[in-house]
């Protein structure tokens, strides 16, 4: 933990990307996130996390090719990077081990 | 249908948006729009679009405007400095007429400024100045001393009130010594707390109570005690008899207060005290209201008042016009100018002329600047063009150019400072003002110094630097012709500009100049030469009006000594209004000035007798008119040996004689009637000893004179005054005004021309190829000389005539404050002009002399 800095959005953009496999560009990982969490994303808050990512050397990106719908304008395909994975996996990791830490009781208490 | 995407978001975005970044956000953009236009419409799609393009407004996203050249910045900045300083290095006459005028404009204004300051910041030194307010009516500044008591009962927002009268000048007895008190006064204790004076030394809540207490202030103090002796309880003596002892010591009032208090003893139980009436103004009355606004609702009241107080009626007194009125004392100084003045003051006019003239001179030193800047710029082109071959854009070019203005002017300005620094002690002395040189460091000061630097660097560097910008590569780095237009109707604009300020500034100069020497040099109905008053004042005067005949025996014997008179006030002094009347025809009584002499009076001012005799024998009192005094009383015939009376004094004679009118005032004022008084004894009003000299030794004959009285009232200072200085005295505030103003004006003038020389080399060198080819082709020297002026001359007539109006305008309003003026002749306006003209001229041909007089190869050669 630590080593791998990943906010709350960043990492819904990780997984969202790396569910899209191969289909990741701009507007499908804002529609996916959209469907699957039931959240507004703007284009804005999008491409300046990915932008983020890519700095950060968790994603990559691929120019991919133009279409009409987009006013011939390219799509930009993003791939996870080995080093992304691993700040995906240890996210994960740090959130199973603070779970498992939790004593039972704790969350039997009903809160009034 | 339309279904493009608004065209303005999108411009948006493509200028904000990182351009890596910018295809793909577009596509993104673009393809949610074509989806909501047929999921949600045309219009809802469109909102959509603008709302998504204004989040994209975050860090990650918006390109870096500095781009790639924002890490050179610094350097490059330091680059610019440095080509600037080398240039100034490398063309040292421009660079330094440039600097040197630019020093000259910043420090005039800043001077100006300062003064102008100076000036508004009168009164400010109390600490209530806002709160505190003169009583005082329409035209004059002293009222009864009967006012204040009763304003307290009925005025409760009055919080304090208090009176000053002023003693004249006066010697008091100080143990062996007299010691000049010029501005001595009688005070209520109110004054004390009114105008918050810093007590030194003493009580500071009964410092006036006894009638014997005098309250010091500090110079007066240190001029009489040594240091260490015991001030408290030390006593002075006035005329002879009152006893006063020192009861406290406080700070010297502010220097930029309309007040100069010497020393105050308490006015109660003082005649001024007891003097019952209403209609004399004598001493002045200072208000302390609880608050500033209660200024107008005291107002709203006063004509009651003074109703009541005067037992007129209403009608009466708004008739006669004289309307008590308060004023704020904030406001004396620059705008008060009504009888009895504690002191001549100053006026608003003078701060605009002061603020036009610091506004034209910086404008003269912006244009000059931009002319010289440009005209340097022919050297510059090539700098031009290899900075952009290398890749500078536009932008940076004129950031450099600004930069290197700034650097002139930011120079300027630090060279400014210290010579206004070193010539605020001269200013002071020339001008008679008082202008602290810490002013320089006040917050304010700075501020709008730096403002100043600001404007004009912006003013002076924006032209040139957009100018010099613009110039291609091409133009800049092609060897031979160098085509450098200077925009046609700008440059006009600038000389007829320049013109007219210095065309204005000159007559101006003449105009007043000739009104100072006419008011110098008009007959004012007496011989002022040659007559020398003495004050009589201490041991002096009771020596002197005691023993008055044998010291007009000794006094004739001095060598030089013509005449010699006693009188109550000599010219300068403020003559009081008394009414005066025949016996036969009391209806027809006037008002008049009065003044108290002997019958040697008239022979020792030299006035010229008109009718009637004065006699010497004293058995009654006689009266010596005026000629304005003697038709106002409508009573040509018979007038001499009239019973007459003045009503004031009670006394009752006859008219002996006429005078012609004779200025007793400034020339700022008609003559007005007025009545010299012949009493039976003069002593008890004599102030003056007037003695009418040779020319011939002078120095001699004071000395004489100083000696004699010295030897009558040893230790009593001799005090004395020439009438022409007298008189000189009573324009100060003109002299004063005009040295200040002819200085500038020059300044500018000089200035101005500077510029026009500056201009006419530009514009002769950027034409000296024609000039060859002209040459060649035939032309002669005259007809070159013709070509260059000709265009100017036009533009130089015109802009006399624009000028003649606005110069006519200002000296009507300044010569409408003089009762005799000059009447101005229209060679005063053209006259001026031409010279201008002539001097432009001058500056064409010289300038061009060389360019037109040398062999056309040279010019020529090059290509």
């Amino acid at each position: 933990m630590g080593k791998y800095q990943l906010g709350e959005f960043e990492e819904v953009v990780m997984l969202t990307v790396a569910v899209l496999f191969g289909n990741a560009y701009g507007v499908s990982v804002k529609k996916e996130i959209e469907d699957r969490l039931v959240r507004n994303v703007s284009v804005g808050a999008l491409q300046s996390a990915l932008k983020r990512l890519e700095d950060k050397g968790y994603l990559t990106s691929a120019e991919g090719e133009s279409t009409s719908e987009r006013g011939g304008r390219p799509k930009r395909y993003f791939t996870i990077t080995a080093l992304g994975k691993k700040a995906i996996e240890d996210t994960r990791e740090t959130r199973n081990t603070l779970y498992s830490a939790i004593p039972e009781v704790a969350l039997d208490v009903k809160i009034v | 249908m339309n279904n493009q995407p608004p065209k303005l978001p999108l411009r948006l975005l493509r200028w904000f948006c990182d351009p890596r970044l910018l295809t793909y956000i577009e596509g993104d953009l673009l393809e949610l729009f074509e989806e909501r236009v047929s999921n949600k419409g045309n219009v809802k799609a469109k909102w959509f679009f603008v709302w998504e393009v204004i989040k994209l407004f975050r860090p990650g996203i918006i390109r870096s405007f500095g781009g790639t050249y924002r890490l050179n910045q610094y350097d490059m900045f330091r680059n610019y400095i440095k080509i600037a300083y080398r240039n100034m290095m490398r063309y040292k006459l421009y660079s330094s007429i440039n600097v040197l005028g630019l020093t000259i404009g910043l420090a005039v204004a800043l001077l100006l400024l300062i003064h102008i300051r100076s000036e508004l910041s009168y009164e400010s030194g109390y600490q209530n100045h806002e709160r505190i307010f003169r009583v005082a009516s329409t035209h004059w500044a002293k009222k009864t001393p009967v006012l204040a008591a009763h304003l307290e009962q009925e005025m409760p927002e009055i919080e304090k009130i208090g009176r000053l009268y002023f003693l004249q000048s006066k010697v008091m007895k100080f143990g062996n010594e007299e010691v000049l008190m010029e501005k001595p006064y009688y005070a209520d204790p109110a004054i004390l707390d009114i105008f918050t004076l810093n007590f030194l030394e003493g009580d500071a809540k009964h410092a006036l109570d006894d009638p014997s207490d005098i309250v010091l202030t500090r110079s007066v103090a240190e001029r009489v005690f040594k240091p260490g002796e015991q001030r408290l309880g030390a006593e002075f003596i006035l005329m002879g008899s009152q006893k006063y002892y020192v009861s406290a010591i406080v700070e010297d009032l502010p220097k930029n207060s309309h007040l100069k208090i010497d020393c105050m003893m308490p006015i109660a139980g003082t005649w001024v005290e007891t003097a019952e009436s209403r209609g004399w103004g004598g001493v002045s009355t200072y208000a302390l209201l609880h608050a500033q606004e209660d200024a107008q609702k005291i107002e709203a009241r006063l004509l009651d008042f003074q109703a009541r107080f005067l037992n007129e009626t209403k009608e009466d007194i708004l008739a006669e016009g004289d309307l008590y009125e308060l004023n704020p004392i904030d406001e004396i100084h620059l705008t008060s100018h009504r009888e009895k003045e504690t002191e001549a003051n100053s006026d608003m006019s003078y701060l605009y002329i002061f603020g036009s003239l610091g506004v034209f001179i910086l404008l003269v030193v912006v244009i000059n600047f931009i002319n010289l800047y440009v005209s340097q710029s022919l050297n510059r082109l090539k700098e031009v063009g290899v900075r952009k071959v290398v890749g500078a854009g536009k932008g940076q070019l004129i950031f450099q150019f600004l930069t290197e203005a700034f650097f002139l002017v930011g120079m300027s300005a630090v060279l400014a400072f210290g010579l206004v620094l070193l010539a605020i002690p001269y200013y002071n002395d020339f001008g008679n003002v008082e202008i602290n040189a810490l002013e320089l460091a006040s917050p304010t000061v700075l501020l709008m110094a730096m403002g100043l630097v600001l404007i004009v660097g912006f003013l002076a560097g924006g032209y040139p630097s957009f100018y010099l910008s613009k110039f291609g590569i091409r133009q800049g780095l092609k060897t031979g012709e160098q085509k450098v237009k200077h925009k046609q109707y700008l440059r006009s604009g600038m000389v007829a500009f320049q013109f007219i300020i210095a065309v204005f500034l000159l007559t101006s100069t003449v105009i007043v100049s000739q009104q100072m020497d006419y008011i110098h040099h008009k007959e004012l109905g007496f011989d002022h030469e040659g007559v020398v008053a003495f004050k009589l004042h201490g041991a002096l005067w009771y020596q002197v009006t005691t023993n008055a005949d044998l010291a007009r025996r000794e006094l004739h014997t001095k060598s030089g000594v013509q005449s010699v008179s006693l009188c109550s006030e000599i010219i300068g002094d403020r003559l009081g209004w008394e009414p005066f009347g025949l016996d036969k025809n009391p209806e027809n009584a006037i008002t008049a000035r009065f003044i108290r002499a002997d019958p040697q009076f008239v022979e020792t001012m030299g006035i010229k007798l008109e009718k009637g005799a004065i006699s010497k024998n004293l058995t009654g009192t006689q009266f010596i008119l005026n000629e304005s005094a003697a038709s106002q009383l409508q009573q040509q015939e018979n007038l001499i040996g009239q019973a007459a009376n003045n009503d004031y004094q009670r006394v009752k004679c006859h008219v002996s004689a006429v005078v012609n009118d004779f200025n007793f005032v400034s020339l700022h004022s008609e003559i007005e009637p007025m009545v010299i008084e012949i009493p039976k004894d003069i002593r008890a009003a004599s102030g003056y000893l007037l003695m009418r000299i040779n020319a011939g030794n002078v120095k001699e004959t004071i000395s004489g004179i100083t000696e004699y009285l010295e030897s009558m009232a040893p230790g009593t200072p001799i005090v004395y005054h020439f009438l022409d200085n007298r008189i000189e005295n009573l324009y100060t505030t003109e002299n004063n005004m005009f040295a200040i103003f002819e200085l500038f004006s020059s300044v500018v003038i000089g200035l101005a021309c500077l510029g026009l020389f500056a201009l006419f080399a530009f514009i002769t060198r950027a034409r000296t190829k024609e000039l060859g080819i002209r040459k060649t082709l035939g032309a002669s020297i005259s007809q070159l000389l013709l070509l260059l002026s000709k265009g100017y001359l036009w533009l130089l007539l015109g802009s006399i005539v624009l000028v003649i109006p606005l110069t006519m305008f200002f000296s009507e309003e300044w010569l409408s404050n003089f009762a005799y003026k000059i009447d101005v002749r229209w060679w005063q306006f053209v006259l001026p002009g031409f010279f201008v003209l002539l001097m432009a001229l001058v500056a064409i041909v010289a300038q061009s002399w060389r360019a037109v007089i040398q062999n056309p190869i040279d010019s020529l050669r090059d290509e």
